[in-house]
C-alpha cells in the first residue's frame, strides 16, 4: 500500500480550543479512508489544515503525489489544488449565480490556460480550449447524474443535485485525492444510496482516493477501506470498519450501544 | 390580463409624470413660474403604455420555452405557430447580432441625419465617455464583486495621463492614448495590492480613500500638475494626423483643406462622435469576450464565493489585481478621451460624485450585463439631459427615477443572463458520459 497523504502529529488551535491535537494517519492510494466523530470532534478543521485553508498550528502534512512529493503545510488553498487534492464543503459553497455547467467550467481552470489576450482576440487554440472545457465538464455532469441540469442556476437546483454538483466541481480539478465532507447530510435514505454508489464508482472507475467526512454510520462502514475516528481534536481510533466499529473508545464517545 | 396592464401602466405614468407632465413657464412681466400641465401627453403615454403592455401580454402567453440546455423549443400551444416563429426570430443568440449591427448602423448614421444638432451630438459623445467607465467598473463591481468608490481616481490618472504628456512633452492625442491606459492600469494594479484582504464596505472606504488621494495631490501639486487650474488647450484627436481646427498647426493640414471643402465646426463633433462611438462599442466587444472566457468566468466564481473559488485552484490574488487593473484601464482610456473632448482638465472633475454616478450605472443597468450597463450609461447622461428644462428639479427628478427603479427592478434594468452553452448533437464526446470517464480521457 502506498501512502499519498501523511499527517504527522498535526495540531491546529483556536486561541486556548485544541480543534485538532497531535494527530497523525496515512492516507493510502486507491482507498476510501472515512473520517468520523461527533460534532466538533475537529473533521472540518482537519480538512482546512490539508487543503490549505488553514496553516496547522505543528505537525506536517506530507503530499507523496504521483508527480511530486511536498509539504502542504505552508502552501495556499489554490496551490494545494493544483497539486490534485480536491474538496467539497460541510455547508454546500457553490457559485450559486453560475449555471450548474459553469460551476463545472470553473473546476477546469487549471487544467487550461488562456489569458487575457486570449480572452479578447480567441484564437483557435482558446476556441478549441474552450470547446474542451464544455465538453468535460458536461461529461462530468453526466457522470455524477446532473447532465439534463447543465443549463439551471445552481442556487435553483435541489438540495441533493447540489451536493452532487459540489462533487461534480471538484472532479473537474481532476484530483488524486479527493475530500469530501458531509456529502450525504441532508439527503433521504434514496439519494444516500446513489450517493454511495457514485462514490464506490470514483473509486473504481476513476482509481481516485478520496477522505470522507460523514455522520451517516450506514453509508461510512459500507464503503471506507478505513477509518480514522476524532473526538475532541484527539485520534481515538483507526482501522478497518469492521475493527473500528467494536472498539470499546469508538462506541463510547460516538456511536452508541447499538453498534455492538 | 387588462388589469395587470392597467396597474403598469398607472405606474408608468405616475413616474414619468414628474418628467414630462408639465412645464414651468416664465410669464412676460410676473415674478416666478407658472406650471402648466400637459394632459395631452400624459394621456398620450397612458394609453401607449397600456396598449403596449397588452401586445407583450398577449406575446408571453404564446412564448415558446427554453428546454434546460437553452436550446429554443417550439411550443405547443395550437395557434400559435407564427407567433412563436416571430419570436424566435428575435431570441435567439444568433439573430442578436444582426440586431446589434442594425443599431450600430444606424448609430453611425445618425450625425449625418438632418435636425440632428451639434449639442445633441456633444451630450451623446459623453454618454458614450460614460458607456466606456461603466462598463470598466462593471469588470470590477460586476463581474469580480469588489465594490471600488474609487474609480474616479483612475479616470483622473488617465485625464491627467494626456494632459501632462502633452503639457510636458508634446505627445499628442494617439500616442498618449494607450499610455493613459497603461498608466491608470499599473495604478489599478499598484493601489490594488493593500486592499487585498478586504472585502465589501472596507474595500469600499479604502477604495473611496484612494480616489480622493488622487485628486487631492492633483490639486496641491501646483509645481507638476498646476494645481486647481488645471491644465487648458489640451488638442483633440486628429485623423490620421489630419486636424480639425480652421487653422492648421506648422506642418499640419486640416481636415476640410485636404477633402477641399468648406470648414465647419460640425465635422469636429461628428468626428468626436463617432470616435466615442467606436470606443464604446469595442469597450463592450472586449467586456463581453472578458466575460465568458476562463478568466471572466474565475471572476465570476469569485464573487459568488472566495473560498470555494480558491479551492478550484484559482489564485484569487491574480484574479483581483487582473479585474482591479483591467478595469482600471479602461477608466485611463475614458479619461483620454474625456481630456481630448474637453480640451481643459482640472481636479474639479473627478470628485466623488463621479464615482456615485459609475456606481449607479453598473447598478442601475444590472451587475454584470453588458447591454444593461450600456443603456443605463446612455440613460444617466441623456435623462438629466432631457430635464434641463426644470433647471434645478431635475436632479431631483432624476432621483426619484433612480429610487422607483431601485424599488420596481432591484436586479437592474437588464439582469445578467447566464450564457447557455449549446449542446452539439453530433458531438458523440457529449452523448456518451455514461461510461467514459473525464479523468481517464485526460490523463492519457
Ligand atoms: N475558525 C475557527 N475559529 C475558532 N474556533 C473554531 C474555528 N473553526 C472551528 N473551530 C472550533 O473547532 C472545533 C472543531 O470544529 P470542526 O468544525 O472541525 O468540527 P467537526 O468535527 O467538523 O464537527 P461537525 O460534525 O459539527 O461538522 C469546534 O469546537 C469549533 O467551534
Ligand atoms: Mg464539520
Amino acid at each position: 500500500m502506498t501512502p499519498l497523504v501523511v499527517l504527522d502529529r498535526v495540531s491546529k488551535h483556536f486561541g486556548g480550543l485544541k480543534a485538532v491535537e497531535r494527530i497523525s494517519f496515512t492516507i493510502n492510494q486507491g482507498l476510501i479512508t472515512g473520517l468520523i466523530g461527533p460534532n466538533g470532534a475537529g473533521k472540518t478543521t482537519l480538512f482546512n489544515c490539508i487543503t490549505g485553508m488553514y496553516q496547522p498550528t505543528s505537525g506536517s502534512i506530507t503530499w507523496c503525489g504521483a508527480e511530486k512529493s511536498c509539504l502542504l503545510n505552508r502552501l495556499k488553498p489554490h496551490q494545494v489544488t493544483r497539486l490534485g487534492l480536491a474538496r467539497t464543503f460541510q455547508n454546500i459553497r457553490l457559485f450559486a449565480n453560475m449555471t450548474a455547467l459553469e460551476n463545472v467550467m470553473v473546476g477546469r481552470h487549471i487544467q487550461s490556460r488562456a489569458g487575457i489576450l486570449g480572452a479578447i482576440f480567441k484564437p483557435a487554440r482558446v476556441r478549441s480550449e474552450e470547446q474542451e472545457i464544455i465538453s468535460q465538464a458536461r461529461r462530468i455532469l453526466g457522470l455524477v447524474g446532473l447532465a439534463d441540469r447543465a443549463g439551471g442556476l445552481a442556487k435553483n437546483l435541489a438540495y441533493g443535485e447540489q451536493r452532487r454538483l459540489e462533487i461534480a466541481r471538484a472532479l473537474a480539478t481532476e484530483p488524486q485525492l479527493l475530500l469530501l465532507d458531509e456529502p450525504a447530510a441532508g439527503l433521504n435514505p434514496s439519494e444516500t444510496e446513489d450517493l454511495d454508489a457514485l462514490i464506490k464508482k470514483l473509486q473504481q472507475e476513476l482509481r481516485l482516493t478520496i477522505l470522507l467526512i460523514e455522520h451517516d454510520m450506514k453509508l461510512v462502514m459500507n464503503i471506507s477501506d478505513e477509518i480514522v475516528v476524532l473526538d475532541h481534536g484527539e485520534l481515538i481510533a483507526q482501522g478497518p470498519p469492521a475493527v473500528v466499529a467494536r472498539d470499546r473508545h469508538v462506541i463510547a464517545a460516538y456511536l452508541g450501544e447499538e453498534f455492538c | 390580463m387588462f388589469l395587470l396592464a392597467l396597474r403598469d401602466a398607472c405606474w408608468l405614468t405616475l413616474l414619468a409624470f414628474p418628467l414630462i407632465g408639465f412645464d414651468l413657464v416664465q410669464k412676460y412681466g410676473e415674478t416666478g413660474k407658472e406650471i402648466i400641465f400637459e394632459w395631452q401627453a400624459i394621456g398620450t403615454i397612458f394609453i401607449g403604455i397600456l396598449l403596449i403592455r397588452l401586445a407583450a401580454g398577449f406575446f408571453k402567453r404564446y412564448r415558446i420555452y427554453r428546454c434546460p440546455e437553452g436550446r429554443l423549443q417550439e411550443a405547443k400551444l395550437g395557434i400559435s405557430n407564427i407567433v412563436s416563429k416571430v419570436y424566435r426570430l428575435f431570441d435567439h443568440r444568433l439573430h442578436q447580432r444582426p440586431a446589434l449591427v442594425t443599431l450600430f448602423a444606424l448609430a453611425v448614421a445618425l450625425p449625418f441625419l438632418p435636425r440632428v444638432s451639434n449639442a445633441a451630438l456633444d451630450v451623446l459623445t459623453l454618454a458614450f465617455i460614460y458607456v466606456v467607465l461603466g462598463l470598466g467598473l462593471n469588470i470590477v463591481v460586476g463581474l469580480a464583486g469588489l465594490l471600488d468608490l474609487g474609480y474616479v481616481g483612475f479616470y483622473a490618472v488617465g485625464a491627467y495621463g494626456y494632459g501632462l504628456l502633452y503639457q510636458y512633452w508634446g505627445w499628442s492625442f494617439w500616442q498618449a492614448l494607450p499610455a493613459c491606459g497603461m498608466i491608470a492600469a499599473l495604478f489599478g494594479v499598484v493601489l490594488g495590492f493593500p486592499v487585498l484582504r478586504l472585502r465589501g464596505d472596507y474595500l469600499a472606504i479604502v477604495t473611496l480613500g484612494f480616489g480622493e488621494i488622487i485628486r487631492i495631490i492633483l490639486n496641491n501639486w501646483d509645481s507638476f500638475t498646476n494645481g486647481p487650474n488645471g491644465i487648458s488647450s489640451i488638442p483633440r484627436p486628429t485623423l490620421m494626423g489630419l486636424e480639425f481646427s480652421r487653422q492648421a498647426k506648422e506642418g499640419a493640414t486640416t481636415f476640410h483643406d485636404f477633402l477641399n471643402i468648406e470648414y465647419s465646426s460640425n465635422h469636429k463633433q461628428i468626428f468626436m462622435y463617432l470616435l466615442l462611438l467606436s470606443m464604446a462599442v469595442f469597450t463592450m466587444f472586449v467586456v463581453e469576450r472578458l466575460q465568458h472566457s476562463r478568466l471572466g468566468r474565475a471572476w465570476i466564481a469569485m464573487r459568488e464565493d472566495e473560498t470555494a473559488c480558491a479551492a478550484m485552484g484559482i489564485n484569487t490574488t491574480l484574479a483581483k489585481l487582473s479585474a482591479f487593473g483591467l478595469g482600471a484601464c479602461w477608466a485611463g482610456f475614458a479619461g483620454g478621451f474625456f481630456a481630448a473632448r474637453q480640451g481643459f482638465i482640472n481636479p474639479e472633475s473627478f470628485t466623488f460624485i463621479e464615482s456615485a454616478t459609475i456606481l449607479a450605472i453598473v447598478v442601475l443597468g444590472g451587475m454584470g450585463s453588458t447591454v444593461g450597463v450600456t443603456i443605463a450609461a446612455l440613460a444617466v447622461v441623456i435623462i438629466p439631459e432631457l430635464a434641463r428644462g426644470f433647471s434645478q428639479y431635475r436632479m431631483i427628478i432624476f432621483a426619484v427615477a433612480l429610487v422607483a427603479l431601485m424599488l420596481f427592478k432591484p436586479e437592474g434594468l437588464l439582469p445578467a443572463k447566464r450564457r447557455m452553452y449549446e449542446l452539439h448533437p453530433d458531438d458523440p464526446n457529449d452523448l456518451n458520459h455514461e461510461n467514459q470517464s473525464v479523468l481517464e480521457v485526460t490523463r492519457q
